[in-house]
């Protein structure tokens, strides 16, 4: 674009009225005012709740601090008060005081060490015996929200506790509904997501700059950011639809932002929100082992890796993970020179030595399964990575057999076959919901109620929603 | 953005903490004081350029090509072949490194003491710090890839600081007249809210269940710290601080955080080597350990001028020119590391010795090379006034436990160790005079 009119006016401030501008378009910014940092409402709510009529209106006696604690208190314990309780921290105001502490002084002091208190701190459930017991309606409660919330009930949740209103299954169900609709469930979203695929180690191979220049290129800039938000989207996405849980092993549609969108080769997505896109079906994509995060995981930044690959299938989606390696096992040998086998073909001594077969023949076939995707997740007919360039490599070889007998000779079967593990798949995922919600592992007591929830998920349409509730009303879930 | 509830439990083990502590130099000590400082270098290196030949041995063994880089401090430094970690060899081994412990399993995180803190515990109160840790991020990383090599005696890890400007401030930053006031102040609060907390755990601790009652002793130690801390804090504000160089000041006058606009690794890496430099020779503490490299780092440094990240780099594939590339990357933090040698040497203390002679230092990896617990590149240098008898290239019996260096070190600190240490079995006599 060349800037026409009188060359001297380039150095001197402009001046609209004499500037000769008949052929460009043209915006003057003459001044910018900018206000700021907002940090929100002012005063911050706490002041709002704990000093109504305003900090200076307030009289600065032990009554006030009476009433703080008396407020303050159950909501940081998230338990009604205990006899004897504000009178400690009293004490303490009291002894402030003395130490020649001013008001406001000696109130942070008390405030600080409710926080800084065990009962906030940690989850208590107290049980001496050792027996199981059933959990009062407030240790519900705080299980409920630090579950879905990852943070303390709310006033609603409480007031549920103390009307003993959680001991009722649909009353709590209800409530799931309100909490998954409330924004706090974000934090559910991404904590759950995260920890269940492995979002995290998403990034823990770059792939190489030469090889895969493509990932490097401008319009691909945050990607790696976008590949790891794709599942947490998927799965809000599921619940808020009220949608299936086997959507996760094969979808018709995605969540996806412009970027991702024109990653996958869809255009006509616009803008970086993430939002639900129906996929064409010659895509091969839709379900977690189509999305590019996961490939980006099982590679190495060279190569694809499908043996991890199968790894995390029958550990993520079917929590079976295999036994380790055997020591020593090491790594797939590169090739050999001259020679320019694929990974596929390295890894046929999995299949040829009996005593590695015994294990690799249940992980194998879940990774060979996908070749058709390479290292930064994106489609290929012939081989990539490693030695591999241009027309002349060998084509991808997409063949297996899972261990239930059921054979595939591309994609598309092996993916039908994997989502015609309906069962697997449920209780895999039961069992990881369980495990987070109660935040331990799962134990043989346990089994029947996850065969009930296994059981109501085939009369549900497999809800994932469904697979919430039953959760909270197992004995699991309402017991120490 | 909300701060991520992950990253803030992540980033402190401890609940409490104190603001206002400064350091001093004890210069009216007549014994110069032993310090040691463990060093981790994550995800292995190119053990095949790292190790000398298995024939070379002694004093005047042929250094190998990445050892070569240290060549100025040959006789400074002893390496220990056939090192081997029981728990390591995989992406958690930052965990076990400098504890022995299985560190993750699948039922949880099983940890135990760090060696560092080993020595902490019983001369740390010597100290205005009785340790630090340092890292590449600051906090503890607990649940992923770690930040800090720490443990406290209850498994609670030590939060790490990556940013050479905030350890500098809480080293040596000055305090005013007014500030000192109100420090005694903070004390008398601290002091009053550890107290109140302190009794209601007790309260709590009859009634939980046995499992609980260990999560319980996590918070105990951590508020037993805490008012350690306190009690050395008070005892300390009188004293007065060590004395600096106006270059000093300078080198440390802003933030120089990993990953910030225009970081230069080459540069950082010197600065957190000054002020290690500067944190023993003020006495400022006696123990450090230092997170070089994290585990799995999935990035690397612009000026390292890699292809890939170093975890990239380390899945060679056998392939040479990777190899080759890895070796190289090894190097350059070993230019580093020859800096740090170099300017420990650089510093004389009273009996005409160098810092570096009266300072054990000790890095390492959790993995050799291709994920291998053996062929650890462990490297012992300096306090040969401790007692340490620097062997070239010491080879010893294949897979001997890192935790023999450990305990070695230990001895050289004259600090108690405990009948059953780690999976040690017995310090290595042969560094020892």
């Amino acid at each position: 674009m060349v800037l026409e009119g009188k060359s001297s006016g380039l150095a001197q401030r402009l001046d609209p009225k004499t500037l000769y501008l008949d052929k460009l378009p043209y915006l003057f910014i003459d001044w910018v005012e900018i206000e700021g940092p907002q940090k929100g409402p002012w005063p911050p709510k706490s002041m709002e709740t704990y000093f109504p009529s305003g900090f200076e209106n307030t009289p600065q006696t032990e009554a006030t601090v009476t009433g703080i604690l008396k407020k303050l208190i159950p909501r940081a314990f998230r338990r009604p008060l205990k006899s004897g309780e504000v009178e400690t921290f009293l004490g303490l105001f009291r002894n402030q005081l003395k130490a020649g502490n001013e008001f406001n002084e000696a109130l942070k002091v008390v405030i600080t060490a409710v926080l800084c208190s065990p009962d906030f701190l940690y989850i208590f459930e107290p049980n001496e015996t050792g027996k199981k017991r059933q959990l009062t309606g407030f240790e519900l409660a705080s299980r409920l929200s630090y579950f879905l919330w990852s943070s303390l009930p709310d006033d609603e949740l409480f007031r549920g506790a103390a009307h003993n209103k959680l001991s009722n299954h649909k009353y709590l169900e209800n409530e799931v509904d309100r909490m998954l609709a409330d924004h706090r469930s974000e934090r559910f979203f991404e904590g759950f997501v995260n920890e269940w695929l492995k979002v995290e180690e998403f990034d823990h191979f770059e792939p190489d700059k030469y090889k895969y220049k493509e990932y490097f290129k401008n319009e691909n800039i945050g990607i790696d950011e976008d590949m790891k938000r794709e599942p947490v989207e998927f799965v809000k996405e599921i619940i808020r639809s009220n949608g299936s849980i086997l959507d996760c092993v094969k979808s018709d549609w995605s969540m996806l932002n412009e970027r991702l969108a024109n990653y996958y080769g869809i255009s006509g997505v616009e803008g970086s929100e993430f939002r639900r896109v129906k996929l064409p079906a010659k895509l091969n994509r839709g379900g977690f082992i189509t999305m590019a995060g996961f490939h980006k995981w099982g590679s190495d930044g060279n190569r694809t890796k499908p043996v991890e690959r199968g790894k995390y299938i029958v550990d993520v989606l079917f929590n079976s993970p295999p036994p380790p390696p055997p020591p020593n096992a090491g790594e797939i040998e590169p090739n050999v020179k001259g020679e320019n086998l694929t990974v596929r073909d390295r890894l046929l001594q999995h299949q040829q030595i009996q005593s590695c077969a015994v294990c690799h023949k249940k992980i194998d076939p879940y990774g060979l399964g996908l070749e058709n995707f390479n290292v930064i997740g994106k489609w290929r007919e012939k081989q990539d990575g490693e030695g591999f360039r241009g027309s002349k490599s060998p084509n991808v070889v997409v063949q297996g057999k899972f261990p239930s007998g059921e054979t595939f000779n591309n994609f598309e079967e092996y993916h039908n076959a994997l989502a015609g593990m309906k069962d697997r798949f449920a209780r895999g995922l039961t069992e990881k919901m369980l495990t987070y919600a109660l935040g331990r592992k799962i134990e043989a007591s346990d089994l029947g109620e996850i065969n009930d929830i296994v059981h109501r998920l085939k009369k549900e349409n497999y809800s994932m929603r469904t697979l919430i509730k039953a959760v909270v009303n197992t004995k699991a879930f309402q017991s120490k | 953005m909300n701060l991520n509830r992950k990253q803030f439990l992540q980033a402190g083990s401890v609940m409490m903490s104190l603001p206002y502590l400064e350091a001093l130099g004890n210069q009216k000590k007549k014994e110069i004081p032993r310090r040691m400082g463990i060093f981790y270098y994550g995800t292995g290196m190119n053990m095949n350029e790292f190790e000398p030949k298995e024939d070379s041995v002694g004093s005047d063994y042929e250094m190998s090509p990445t050892l070569k880089v240290l060549k100025p401090h040959k006789k400074d430094f002893t390496f220990l072949r056939g090192t081997y970690l029981n728990y390591g060899g995989g992406h958690q081994g930052d965990y076990t490194f400098a504890t022995g412990a299985p560190g993750t399993t699948s039922s949880g995180i099983v940890n135990s003491i760090s060696m560092d803190q080993v020595a902490a515990n019983q001369i740390g109160s010597q100290t205005r710090y009785s340790s630090i840790q340092l890292g590449e991020r600051s906090g503890t990383g607990y649940g992923g890839d770690l930040e800090t090599l720490s443990w406290s005696e209850n498994a609670v890890p030590l939060a790490a600081e990556c940013d050479p400007y905030i350890i500098f401030n809480r080293l040596f930053k000055a305090t005013s007249k007014d500030e000192n006031t109100s420090l005694d102040s903070e004390f008398q609060k601290q002091g009053s809210v550890l107290d109140l907390v302190f009794k209601r755990a007790n309260n709590m601790k009859k009634s939980v269940s046995k499992s609980d009652s260990q999560k319980l002793d996590e918070y105990f130690t951590s508020v037993r710290e805490v008012e350690k801390q306190l009690q050395r804090s008070i005892a300390w504000s009188k004293k007065p601080k060590p004395k600096l160089t106006a270059a000093d000041y300078k080198q440390f006058s802003a933030s120089y955080k990993p990953g910030s606009p225009g970081f230069s690794y080459n540069k950082y890496a010197k600065m957190m080597f000054d002020l290690l430099a500067l944190a023993w020779s003020s006495d400022s503490t006696r123990v450090a350990s230092y997170m070089v490299r994290r585990e799995s780092s999935g990035k690397t440094w612009d000026d390292l001028k890699a292809s890939t990240s170093f975890h990239g780099l380390t899945h060679h594939g056998n392939e040479p020119k990777k190899l080759a590339e890895l070796a190289r990357v090894d190097r350059i933090y070993m230019t580093h590391w020859n800096y740090f040698m170099t300017k420990l040497k650089s510093i004389k203390e009273v009996d005409g010795n160098s810092l570096l002679d009266h300072t054990m230092l000790a890095f390492s990896s959790s993995m050799g090379i291709g994920h291998s617990k053996d062929r650890l590149p462990t490297v012992l240098c300096g306090g040969k006034a401790l007692g340490i008898k620097h062997q070239g290239h010491l080879a010893m019996k294949k897979n001997t436990p890192l935790s023999r260096l450990w305990e070695t070190m230990l001895h050289g600190m004259q600090v108690n160790v405990p009948e059953k240490f780690q999976d040690s079995t017995g310090k290595i006599d042969e560094l020892l005079s």
